[in-house]
């Protein structure tokens, strides 16, 4: 049995023709197509695992990603709620803001011209 | 000196920059009568004719520069020559810089809001010497021809010099307190129609004593913005120098933080 393993396990890493002259000397055709069924039987049994184990990771890692449809913005119950009137008001208060911006003292407001006051022929 | 490249940005803002009145109209529906309309446009057009003459100005002061490195090199005739057309070149197109300067100005006080009458008509009175001393100035350049009245005419601008500035920044002064106070002017009518709006709304106790307080609030925000602004309207000044305009706005930042805050709050207060 032994022997039969060590023998085996050689044919694993051995070149297809050189495996079947040996086996030609060592074994009969019976045993060695049992064992190309074997082989093919455990490879495929891999392959699957493989792709299992592949699939479960690659799903379990995935990012969530966005809807297809954006949720609508809905307008804040305060403002839904404005009347006519408020919404004058909310108005008048935007262009009071931007009236506002336009008197920042932070900005410049008609530079002093840059011109040279000290120029002098001597 | 020649020119720094933060004055000459600060040149092309001028060039750029629509009037306040324009700015705003941009914004709001704002009402223009004929009259400031042709302002507008009149001003527009200075600011075109502007922005060509700082233009010139730049390169005829960078060729002044020139000829006087050569003339004191090389202590020809030729380079003498040289010298005197490019400081009379010089000397026009500053001139005529500082003349429509004055011309923008002009039409940015006209068109102004929230400034006292007394202080407009003193800036346009003043604007208006600035002018015809200028233009006095630009005509003596076109005569001088000799170089002892060349060299005169620095000396003649050198006597003027502390008054342009001098309106120029009390204009501005102006000008800038103006702004905030046609904002302070416009913040306390709205206040008061919105306050008046909510008293005829049913609301609860909780939330009538919120429009309280947020009215309170907001009246101690816009008063203090008013405290500053009175203190300004009302100071008896003529002229300002350029320290003392670097001051004001400083004050102003005060101000503008003030009425920031107000407005925020009368959008909190809408929302009551």
């Amino acid at each position: 049995m032994k022997k039969n393993q060590s023998e085996n396990q050689t044919t694993f890493t051995n070149d297809p023709d050189v495996l079947s002259v040996e086996q030609a000397a060592t074994d009969d055709g019976a045993t060695s197509t049992k064992w190309y069924k074997k082989k093919r039987v455990l490879i495929g049994i891999g392959v699957a695992v493989a792709a299992l184990l592949f699939s479960t990771v690659a799903l379990t890692n995935r990012k969530p990603s966005a809807p297809l449809v954006q949720p609508s913005i809905e307008p804040s119950p305060s403002v839904a709620a404005f009347t006519p009137e408020e919404n004058e008001y909310e108005r008048r208060i935007r262009q009071l803001q931007a009236e506002l911006e336009a008197a920042d003292p932070a900005d410049e407001y008609l530079p002093f011209p840059a011109v040279s006051m000290e120029l002098s022929l001597e | 000196m020649p020119l720094r490249a933060q004055e000459v940005d600060q040149q092309a803002s001028i060039a750029a920059e629509p009037p306040a009145e324009q700015r705003e109209s941009t914004n709001s529906s704002i009402v223009v009568n004929p009259q400031q309309q042709a302002w507008m446009e009149e001003q527009a057009v200075l600011r075109a004719t502007y922005r060509g003459q700082i233009e010139e100005y730049r390169k005829a002061e960078k060729n002044f520069f020139l000829a006087k490195t050569d003339y004191q090199q090389l202590q020809t005739l030729t380079a003498l020559e040289s010298l005197l057309g490019s400081t009379k070149t010089a000397f026009r197109l500053r001139g005529d810089v500082l003349h429509t300067y004055f011309d923008i100005a002009r039409y940015e006080v006209l068109l102004s809001e929230g400034v006292d009458e007394a202080k407009k008509a003193e800036a346009l009175q003043q604007i208006e010497v600035r002018k015809s001393e200028l233009s006095q100035h630009i005509a003596q350049v076109s005569s001088a021809t000799t170089r002892e009245e060349v060299a005169a005419l620095s000396g003649s601008f050198a006597s003027i010099a502390p008054g342009i500035r001098s309106t120029t920044y009390f204009t501005l002064g102006m000008l800038r307190v103006g702004k905030l106070q046609a904002v302070y002017d416009k913040s306390q009518i709205l206040k008061e129609s919105l306050v008046s709006y909510q008293q005829t709304e049913p609301v609860s106790q909780v939330i009538s004593a919120q429009r309280e307080r947020a009215v309170a609030e907001l009246d101690t925000r816009f008063e203090s913005a008013h405290a500053v602004l009175i203190e300004q309207q009302t100071a008896n000044i003529t002229g300002l120098s350029e320290s003392n305009y670097s001051r004001l706005r400083e004050d102003l930042g005060g101000v503008y933080s003030d009425l920031s805050r107000g407005i925020r709050y009368l959008t909190e207060l809408l929302q009551l």
